[in-house]
């Protein structure tokens, strides 16, 4: 007697069990560890997340409709995401959703009916759905709707944020899960069998590009005014806006702009269910039959044009056999293996995920929907070398050689590897070579070819040639360190027990991230080369002689007398003597497989030629980079004349220089490390009016250097010399920018009676609540040594100095504006000289200016250079409260109003009348006592 | 010539091959028989270098294998006994790797998996994935890459496996003929009645150990009975199979 329930359940349970394409994932992976694994990765990461939003929501003043208003960009967030992992889950089990001709072989002979295999596959995958959704959203799922509820409030408002949540994400996954069915359930309806078994792949790696690529591409809700008019064509398009309108409208409707949303949603759930369903019901009632009498894969010509042309290029180009055959069976592996494209794609979809990351300010410029935030974003210029583009490159070349080595490292067909066992007539080397030149051949190469296509299009010939020779470059280096250790022919070598289910485990995470950071600091590094001879050709030098060292390595390990074409994984070396397993290896060599049974170095004689190789590496380098910075330095200066006149205060001279002959004297003190010259353009421009000096503090421009500490109250006392000594005549209005507003206030605090009025340039200031420490004075002197030190052997020159000084300043000369640059990186090192905290307390603490005028000038606007617009926002509201903070500075004087300035920082760079106006206004009130009592703030 | 002194293979102890010694001269067809089980297949991975004996030795011309084990892998030629092959490769690729993997000039190479495949009536699915073969087509290629450098020495385990009664047919003539020129064949099939018409010694194994070691027609002289079936049951067969074929009905009708 059939029992029909008995039957489902059985069914049910493998069907549940194979329901991810483990062949894919895990050549030999056990299907429960790998569930275990995801879910405890979705998890913890939803873990995070609610974390971070619980974090946010903290010290939030709004509530009810208001927050559930202002908090559409978390649930923007949370809808993309769960669409997103519910969608590459379904990427993941795309073999095991429909019915396949092993079910249709082994099922149809038994007398199970089609209606109980339909329902238990429904079943199986509804589970594995479920359980996808409830780790996806396990924390955020009870503790967002606490922190964000419904607007009713109180245990029946979490009740309902909590249900409005779960439906949404229900829905918003079930929407993502049956998108993907229904593409691949149409496909299946409409194509040949065979057709589809061809496509399959292809559809399942286009799907998760699509998905990842729409992810990164969505603008996220944060940036996006959701009840603007002018965005709702752009939400109606995007499936993480519907289901934001639908919790919006689950949780009490609170604006117009979510039920279109919401219907939107509604209804391409619909429709994807739909056809979905229909699909599903077909394929298992109506196409078992035909599945069974279709061929298992097609059986077609493998003779495309891609592989003819790939196999004449191959015939032409790779002459040792060894390597034509091992090049040739890991191109046709790679090519026709599911397993391992999909592994390779895992790779370079990460790789695209980074790349849209950093490209969408390219993207987005221009765009309505960014149109509040374009001032923001970075200026790049695409057809400009850009950092965006040259980390692009670097992504896709790291992400294909190692995502390629990933596979490489996956076997394939391992019981038909035998024949390489039998036919290994060559030296491992040529082993070994063929490898590598597979590696060359389908990872690297393809991808520097592209790579050099599109620079050409897009650059300048120089900056092209010049980005790619160092790609070609970094791309030896990245192959030759990559396959060093790979002993191995492609796909042809089993894994040791336990060692074979890593598919995407957390060291590839961190060694993703190690790679990521490389990457962008290096792309930084060459952005700063490019353009630049002597500072490429170091970071060229330095490329290839790692490149030559990696490739040396590799060298010496494949010609090493000990090595072997692994087809096994090896036994442990303390285990290899017991002799417990005598297969796999012919006589002697057993005991003499590659770097595990190695001669074993003292670890003390390893240490010892790893200290002295770094020592003499060093050695050349600082040598090197001292010669850089002298003669870079001696260029610099070449033809430069003093400006100014030297005055002696005693043992040594500061440089002054004073243009105009009314008084009372202008003082202009420059920023930390800056030269006083910087300010010739805003001389000019008051010194038909006042007398108008500038100055260089002591170890800056013309000036000697000064004794240690040299905080502000120690620049305070030059300035009082220099007042002293006639060289700038009291009284004095002083015009401090930046950390010179602190120097001003020291020597304003200490001594009243010279100063007539001030103007703070967008000061350096702390708030007045916050606590801060003199750093110990062991600290300050290590940090100028270093700075020192990276000044005198050039690497302070080359990591930030040396940038393309851009345009003169306004106001100054080309000729003023090559003898300011004159000087390089010195003015930093100066300024680490400054012990800042100490500084800040003495202006802190400083007397006030009672009955003078002050006009604090504050930089209204954060420094373009924003990648992406949640940077470019953050940088905003920082900005804002720098704005709000300067507002303390305005206690110095019962006199002093504040001025926003629509300038970033150096106002003297981008609006230096500003500060002539400033200065103008405190003049006419010193001179004609006019009335600057109306304290405010005014925007310029 | 390949010889074999008393070569052993031990798993955790138990020896499946025993003291097994014998020669396969040129020019002669040595089959090389036994039940399932008693050790043929495991001899003849130890001699193709793919299992390392526990003792004894190896020789081809008087020279033991291991002195020199990248000359013996020129000399030989083998089909093992399952027909593992690469899925995603089409025969033509398959055999064109074995070939450059072997040093065969591109050019003769190109000729000879032409003109194998066609003689193996595979010359229209030479560009078809392997996957999509049947055993017997899988076995087909397997011949053809055990034959493609002209081996001096070819070992066949379970040649015939799969195949339909032409190719068999041609596959004895093969053998056959490969004898003829001079080269040492070591056949081990369980089809006895060809193993009858092509060999002229055969060896037979039972539980790991050679009982017989002799042309046929000494065999059948000596223990007077005619076909190489029988020898074959009297020497290696312990079961009684109709008493197994009895209680085989009896289980089913339980």
């Amino acid at each position: 007697m059939i029992d029909e329930r008995r039957q489902f359940r059985i069914l049910y349970r493998d069907f549940l069990a194979r329901l991810i394409d483990v062949e894919i994932l895990a050549t030999a992976g056990d299907p429960q560890t790998l569930y275990v694994y995801i879910v405890s990765l979705l998890a913890g990461f939803n873990a995070v997340v609610t974390f971070v939003m619980v974090m946010g929501h903290a010290g939030t003043n709004l509530n009810g409709r208001a927050l559930l208003l202002a908090s559409t960009g978390d649930q923007q967030f949370l809808a993309a995401t769960t669409i997103v992992i519910v969608g590459l889950f379904a990427v993941m089990t795309w073999n095991g959703i429909f019915p396949d001709k092993r079910d249709c072989l082994v099922l149809g002979a038994l007398p199970v009916k089609p209606r109980t295999i339909f329902l238990a596959k429904l079943a199986a995958v509804g589970t594995g759905l479920g359980v996808c959704l409830l780790a996806a959203n396990a924390f955020t799922g009870v503790f967002y709707p606490m922190v964000s509820p419904n607007p009713t409030g109180g245990p029946l408002g979490v009740l309902r944020g909590i249900a409005a949540y779960w439906l949404t994400t229900v829905a918003a996954g079930a929407f993502a899960f049956c998108a993907v069915l229904a593409l691949q359930g149409l496909a299946v309806l409409v194509l040949p069998y065979r057709v589809y078994q061809r496509i399959s792949g292809a559809m399942q790696l286009a799907t998760l590009f699509v998905l990842v690529a729409g992810y990164f591409l969505t603008p996220g809700g944060a940036l996006v005014s959701v009840t603007a008019a002018a965005n709702r064509d752009l939400m109606m398009q995007l499936p993480s806006y519907w289901f934001l309108g639908l919790y919006q409208q689950l949780q009490g409707p609170v604006h117009e702009v979510f039920q279109p949303l919401a219907e939107r949603g509604l209804a391409a759930l619909a429709v994807v269910v739909a056809i979905s369903a229909g699909a599903y019901a077909f394929a298992y009632f109506r196409g078992m039959r035909h599945i069974v009498e279709q061929p298992d894969i097609a059986p077609s010509d493998q003779r495309g044009w891609m592989a003819r042309l790939g196999t004449a290029v191959a015939g032409r180009l790779l002459r040792k056999p060894v390597d034509y055959a091992v090049v040739m069976f890991a191109a046709r592996g790679l090519a026709r293996s599911a397993h391992h494209r999909l592994m390779l794609a895992a790779y370079l979809g990460v790789a695209a995920a980074i790349s849209l990351s950093y490209s969408k300010s390219f993207l987005f410029a221009g765009s309505r929907l960014y149109a509040p935030v374009q001032q923001h974003l970075s200026t790049s210029k695409w057809y400009q070398p850009n950092l965006e583009l040259l980390v692009v490159g670097w992504v896709f070349l790291t992400a294909a050689v190692y995502g390629t080595r990933a596979a490489f490292e996956t076997p394939l067909a391992l019981r038909a590897n035998w024949i390489f066992r039998v036919t290994m007539a060559h030296r491992p080397y040529a082993y070994f070579s063929a490898a590598k030149t597979s590696m060359y051949v389908l990872a690297a190469l393809p991808v520097g070819i592209l790579a050099a296509g599109g620079y050409l299009a897009i650059w300048s010939p120089g900056f092209f040639a010049a980005h790619l020779l160092l790609f070609c470059v970094g791309m030896v280096l990245l192959v030759e360190r990559s396959m060093c250790d790979f002993r191995k022919i492609p796909f042809a070598c089993s894994y040791s027990p336990g060692k074979g289910d890593w598919p995407m485990t957390v060291s590839f995470g961190v060694y993703g991230i190690l790679f990521w950071f490389l990457i962008d600091v290096g792309s930084r590094i060459e952005l700063q080369a490019l353009g630049k001879r002597a500072r490429y050709a170091v970071l060229f030098a330095i490329v290839l002689a790692l490149a030559l060292h990696a490739r040396r390595r590799w060298r010496r390990a494949a010609e090493d007398r000990y090595a072997r074409v692994k087809l096994d994984d090896s036994v442990m070396p303390d285990i290899a003597p017991l002799d417990l397993k005598r297969d796999g290896m012919w006589g002697v060599e057993k005991f003499l497989d590659a770097h595990e049974l190695e001669p074993d170095i003292p670890l003390r004689r390893r240490v010892w030629s790893f200290a002295w190789k770094s020592a003499v590496a060093m050695v050349l380098i600082l040598t090197a980079g001292t010669i850089y910075e002298e003669v870079s330095g001696r260029l610099e200066r070449r033809g430069i004349q003093p400006v100014g006149t030297r005055v002696d205060i005693g043992g040594r001279s500061i440089n002054v220089s004073c243009v105009g002959e009314r008084g009372p004297t202008v003082v202009l003190e420059s920023g930390g490390g800056g030269l006083g010259y910087a300010w010739v353009g805003i001389q000019r421009e008051l010194a038909p009016h006042v007398r108008t000096c500038w100055y260089d503090r002591a170890g800056h421009g013309w000036s000697d250097p000064g004794p240690s500490p040299r905080d502000a109250e120690a620049s305070a006392r030059d300035l009082r010399a220099l007042v002293k000594q006639g060289a700038m005549p009291a009284p004095l209005v002083l015009a401090g920018a930046s950390w010179g507003g602190v120097i001003g206030r020291v020597y304003a605090g200490n001594y009243p009676e010279d100063v007539a009025g001030m103007v703070l340039v967008d000061s350096s200031h702390v708030d007045e609540e916050e606590r801060i420490k003199p750093w110990p004075e062991i600290l300050q002197r290590g940090v100028t040594a270093l700075a020192y030190f990276m000044w005198r052997t050039g690497l302070m020159r080359f990591f930030t100095g040396d940038d393309d000084p851009g345009p003169p300043l306004p106001g100054l000369t080309a000729g003023e504006w090559s003898t300011l640059n004159s000087f390089g990186v010195r003015g930093v090192v100066e300024f680490t000289k400054i012990p800042y905290n100490a500084s800040l307390l003495q202006a802190r603490h400083s007397r006030r200016l009672k009955g003078k005028p002050v006009v604090v000038l504050t930089a209204g606007m954060p420094r373009k250079g924003a990648r992406n617009p949640v940077e470019a926002r953050r940088d905003m509201a920082q900005q804002k409260k720098w704005i709000e903070s300067q507002k303390q500075l305005l206690r110095i004087s019962d006199r002093a109003r504040q001025v926003v300035v629509n300038s970033w920082h150096c106002i003297q760079c981008v609006a230096p009348e500003t500060i002539v106006q400033a200065v103008r206004d405190v003049l006419a009130d010193v001179r004609g006592g006019a009335d600057l009592t109306a304290i405010g703030t005014a925007r310029r | 010539m390949l010889e074999l002194r008393h070569v052993t293979k031990r798993y955790s102890g138990i020896a499946v091959v025993n003291d097994v010694s014998f020669t396969a001269r040129a020019g002669e067809v040595t089959g090389y028989l036994g039940p399932n089980g008693s050790g043929k297949s495991t001899t003849l991975k130890m001699i193709t270098g793919l299992i390392e004996p526990s003792e004894g030795e190896i020789l081809v011309n008087g020279e033991p294998v291991e002195r020199d084990w990248v000359a013996h892998r020129q000399r030989f030629g083998y089909v093992p006994e399952e027909p593992q092959l690469y899925p995603h490769l089409t025969g033509a690729e398959y055999l064109e790797m074995v070939g450059r993997l072997r040093g065969l000039d591109p050019g003769q190479l190109a000729e000879k998996i032409i003109r194998l495949l066609r003689l193996f009536g595979l010359e229209g699915d030479r560009h078809v994935a392997i996957a999509s073969y049947s055993k017997g087509m899988r076995q087909k290629i397997l011949l053809s890459a055990a034959l493609l450098h002209n081996p001096q020495l070819v070992f066949l385990d379970e040649p015939f496996s799969g195949l339909d009664v032409n190719s068999a047919l041609v596959v004895r003539g093969v053998i056959q003929a490969l004898a003829r020129e001079g080269r040492a064949v070591l056949l081990s099939s369980h089809e006895l009645e060809v193993v009858e018409k092509v060999c002229s010694r055969v060896v037979i194994l039972h539980k790991g150990r050679v009982v017989a070691d002799d042309s046929i027609s000494a065999l059948q002289s000596l223990m007077s009975l005619p076909t190489l079936e029988e020898i074959f049951t009297q020497l290696a067969v312990e079961q009684d199979t109709e008493g197994v074929v009895r209680q085989i009905l009896d289980v089913m009708a339980l």
